[in-house]
């Protein structure tokens, strides 16, 4: 597969990362010659440098060869265009990054119309994955399959939790009702777990449920957590915006809390039911006297990473329920890994998932197409399919399916019921199926197949 | 530096050494050499074995460095001069075994420098590994590594130290494919010449040795007249692949994909068109009036202008058995212009190459107009993109750290016996890996008669050549060898 990506900043980059990775040919276009020298000499990509709407340049990097066109330059307006552009010299998808609210909201009207095939957008996307995390504060990510039926949950095995020390049979015995352990992670090798797997503090689980089956099984281990009602955001960026504007439908009390009055100032007219403080996020005293401490939830969404870090090692002192830190740089990501902070997340990467989840869905071509993917610590996937009638192992039970190995039905969404697979359990006709495998080249479901 | 790394890397290399050193050694086979076997089993079972034991060290962290891919890429080079130079010796066809290394090196770095008198008196399967060195040296051997290694991060730096040129940038997305197309280019351009040598009649064991010759613009013949043992049509042959090889393999490529305008309006390839043409217009009337006891008619002076100077200017410096020592002043003053141009950046040739004059000559344009107004705002452009700072300021230390070189050069070849005239042009030559000078080293002789360290440090120099200069001082460099 060919990718060209224009403008590699962080979001860019960690696309380049996930592409090369998979072993496919990417051509990287910046207008910066220093920018694209690093990316060149990391990883295995071509470079050329010039600006992404010049037709020359994108000739240049073969364009109209190109499977997937991802433009991510700081400028919607040029990303749009470049797209446009790049779908005109003949490159099959495009794909456009457009932040700003005053364009998104109207963007698809926009790009419809002008053949862009995808507009994304880091902020949009990180505030809805973090509104999602706030259901189920007890996991530290949660994504969604078959419109929320199915739950993927990522749970960090604490030391003296209930699960340490269990075996996978005891802890499900023990809890009464059904998950499946998808996926574990320990030392950084990624596996899916057997029944007799031991569960060891620091390990990273990630289980597969419906929502009443996560609450039920949390509640009876003792792990559960209640929602949270009130959320505390430390810095007014546009992802608090669209956070704010994502929990506006839920009964939940949101304060922002920025140092630039101008900015509080536009947030209280876009934001009426949200309470938006001006002071500095990172003096104590502040944070104290906005009472932080009878927060469920602190967010903390500063430009700066490092202050998100700090604030939220302070938030951590208080004993807030639970915390969300965005972090940008990667190499910040690494070292607060061992701090002990609960949810971290990287609008880089859960943006990149999203593309990947988009050019991996347009690469099938039997008509059985990925409807939604995700990454499990950057090795493993979460892949969720519609059986149709042009599978030819519909209605075999899973025992007697020669299936691939490192892969395993994860569950089955069944006239909007989830239904958690046994050997006995057969695939039917408009089924949702979450396939979990620790490769990462499956395209659709009939790879799934030995 | 991260020495488990370059020793795995070159144990890999290594490997590959003793893959390449046993095809002359089949080759001996065939003409009935058995009698030489050990001069090749000995040095390809002690690669086999190093390599081996080097490849058990695995490295923990597998991206190369800068640092790293600079040092890989020369000490490549010099494991495999010092290596390949050992047949030689054992075979006895070259006895003293500093001579068989500058011969070895020569060959690998496509200089076509020679020591040896008699040619025509070397084994077969020694002749055919003295011609293979400059197949194998000119598109580089880690080149050829990179084709065939599943991808590394980091290899970049390992192509931008052994391609030759001031920017050079991948083909296609991926090192192992851009690679391959390279070494296709080359096989390909190369098996091409070998079938029109062979429709003029040459011998096939000769049409292949002179194939390889000219396809890594080294220039060793193997015979003791050079090509004018084959007569006029292999002349001309070799006149135009020597063309062809000394032009930016990346124009090919672009000819490949259909971008044919392109490639004929690259800045590099008119410049270099213009200067090879010109020179053979130049050097072709001059020796019609100035030499006048030798060249008679217009052709013949056609002929022998273009063969010296496609010669030089790809740097092969393959012999005709013309004496241009004895050409006018102006004809031998515009093969030494040629000598220090060298060919295009990203072919098999040598020299400065021509990108790199292009980029001085216009970034010097610039900087005058900025002296007469101090105000002006200028940009560098070559092949339509604006230069860096950094590129051109490279560009600059790298004429800096040649002329030191050739100053050095020519003080330690003044302690032997030859003038200085000679001295400096062996010097031109050996930098700019084409082989024969003038005076004591002019296209008729060689350089047997130079010291032992003369000879060390020319073939020295002829690496220092072939690998940009760059590469040997920063492994002469100490802080290069510190662990952090």
């Amino acid at each position: 597969m060919r990718l060209v990506i224009v403008g590699t900043g962080k979001v860019g980059e960690k696309m380049v990362e996930f592409f090369t990775k998979a072993n496919h040919n990417v051509v990287i276009v910046d207008i910066d010659y220093k920018t694209v020298e690093t990316v060149v000499n990391k990883y295995d990509v071509k470079g050329v440098v010039g600006f992404g709407l010049d037709r020359s340049v994108l000739q240049d990097a073969e364009v109209s060869s190109a499977d997937f066109f991802i433009a991510c330059t700081p400028r919607d307006e040029l990303n749009v265009l470049s797209c446009v552009m790049a779908k005109k010299l003949g490159a099959a998808h495009t794909i456009a990054r457009v932040r700003s609210p005053e364009y998104f909201e109207e963007v698809e009207t926009i790009s419809n119309f002008l053949g862009v095939d995808m507009v994304f957008n880091p902020e949009y996307r990180t505030a809805l994955e973090i509104a999602n995390i706030l259901k189920f504060p007890f996991a530290y990510n949660v994504e969604n399959f078959a419109g929320g039926k199915a739950l993927l949950l990522e749970l960090h095995v604490e030391p003296n939790s209930a699960l340490s020390g269990n075996t996978v049979e005891h802890i499900i015995g023990q809890a009464g009702t059904g998950v499946l352990f998808a996926m574990a992670k320990r030392g950084g090798k990624v596996f899916i777990p057997r029944g007799d797997f031991v569960v060891e503090d620091g390990d990273i689980l990630h289980v597969i449920a419906s929502k009443d089956q996560i609450i039920g099984f949390c509640k009876k281990l003792g792990l559960y957590k209640r929602q949270s009602k009130n959320v505390f955001i430390v810095g007014g960026s546009m992802t608090a915006y669209y956070l704010a504007k994502a929990l506006e439908s839920t009964d939940t009390q949101v304060k922002i809390l920025d140092i630039d009055e101008k900015r509080c100032q536009e947030l209280s007219q876009k934001l009426p039911k949200a309470v938006i403080l001006s002071g500095d996020g990172t003096d104590t005293n502040v944070l104290d006297e906005e009472r932080l401490k009878d927060a469920d939830a602190c967010i903390t969404l500063t430009g700066i990473d490092e202050e998100n870090v700090i604030i939220s090692l302070y938030a951590q002192q208080k004993k807030v329920t639970k915390i969300i830190t965005k972090i940008s740089r990667p190499a910040i990501i690494s070292l607060v890994k061992n701090l002990g902070l609960d949810t971290v997340l990287s609008p880089h990467a859960v943006i990149a998932n999203h593309i990947l989840q988009f050019v991996r869905s347009s690469q099938s071509n039997s008509g059985l197409a990925i409807n939604a993917l995700y990454k499990i610590s950057d090795v493993g996937e979460a892949i969720e399919f519609t059986v149709t009638e042009s599978f030819p192992k519909r209605g075999i039970p899973l025992e007697s399916l020669k299936l691939k190995s490192n892969l395993l039905i994860g569950g089955i969404v069944r006239d909007n019921e989830f239904i958690l697979p046994t050997g006995k359990t057969v695939l039917l006709s408009g089924d949702k199926v979450i396939v979990v495998t620790t490769k990462s080249d499956i395209t659709d479901l009939e790879q799934i197949l030995r | 530096m991260n020495y488990k790394l370059v020793i795995n890397i070159l144990g890999k290399t290594l490997f590959i050494c003793g893959l390449l050193l046993c095809i002359p050694f089949g080759i001996s086979f065939i003409y009935n050499e058995q009698h030489l076997w050990q001069s090749f089993v000995y040095p390809i079972a002690g690669l086999f074995a190093i390599g081996l034991v080097m490849l058990l060290i695995r490295p923990e962290d597998k991206t190369i460095l800068a640092k790293e891919g600079i040092i890989i890429v020369a000490l490549t080079w010099v494991i495999l001069s010092l290596v390949g130079a050992i047949p030689f010796v054992i075979s006895g066809a070259i006895p003293s075994y500093i001579d068989a290394v500058f011969e070895t090196v020569s060959g690998l770095t496509t200089t076509g420098a020679s020591i040896i008198t008699d040619v025509e008196a070397l084994p077969k399967c020694m002749l055919f590994w003295r011609s293979f060195t400059h197949f194998i040296g000119g598109m580089g051997v880690l080149v050829f590594v990179l084709a065939i290694l599943p991808k590394s991060s980091g290899s970049m730096h390992i192509y931008r130290a052994e391609s030759p040129g001031p920017t050079s940038s991948k083909l296609v997305s991926k090192m192992s494919y851009t690679a391959r197309i390279l070494y296709t280019i080359y096989v390909v351009i190369t098996l091409i010449q070998v079938v029109f040598y062979l429709c003029g009649g040459m011998p096939l064991f000769d049409s292949v040795l002179i194939a390889f010759s000219v396809a890594g613009t080294g220039g060793f013949a193997i015979t003791n007249n050079g090509l004018a043992a084959y007569g006029t049509y292999s002349q001309v042959v070799a006149s135009v692949f020597m063309f062809l090889f000394s032009l930016n393999f990346n124009l090919y490529y672009m000819i490949l994909i259909g971008n044919v305008k392109k490639a004929l309006k690259s800045e590099e390839f008119i410049a270099f068109a213009f200067i090879i043409f010109a020179s053979i217009a130049v050097i072709a009337i001059d020796l019609l009036v100035s030499c006048k006891q030798f060249y008679t008619n217009f052709g013949t002076a056609l002929k022998d202008a273009a063969f010296h100077v496609t010669s030089i200017s790809s740097t092969t410096g393959i012999s005709n058995n013309v004496n241009t020592d004895a050409w006018p002043t102006l004809a031998k003053s515009i093969l030494l212009f040629l000598t220090i141009c060298g060919a295009m950046a990203g072919s098999t040739g040598g020299g400065i190459k021509i990108a790199r004059l292009v980029i001085l000559f216009k970034a010097g344009i610039s900087d005058v107009k900025k002296m007469v107004r101090p105000r002006t705002v200028t940009t560098v452009k070559f092949e339509g993109e604006v230069l860096s700072p950094e590129t051109i300021h490279n560009t600059h230390s790298f004429l800096t750290l040649w002329f030191a070189l050739v100053i050095m050069s020519i003080f330690i070849l003044s302690f032997d016996k030859y003038d200085l005239f000679s001295n400096i042009t062996a010097t031109f030559a050996c930098i700019g890996n084409v082989g024969p000078g003038f005076g004591e080293v002019g296209a008729l002789k060689n350089y047997a008669g130079f010291s032992g360290i003369s000879k060390g440090f020319l073939s020295l120099l002829m690496l220092a050549g072939r690998l940009e200069l760059f590469p040997i001082f920063i492994m002469f460099q100490p802080t290069t060898w510190s662990k952090s």
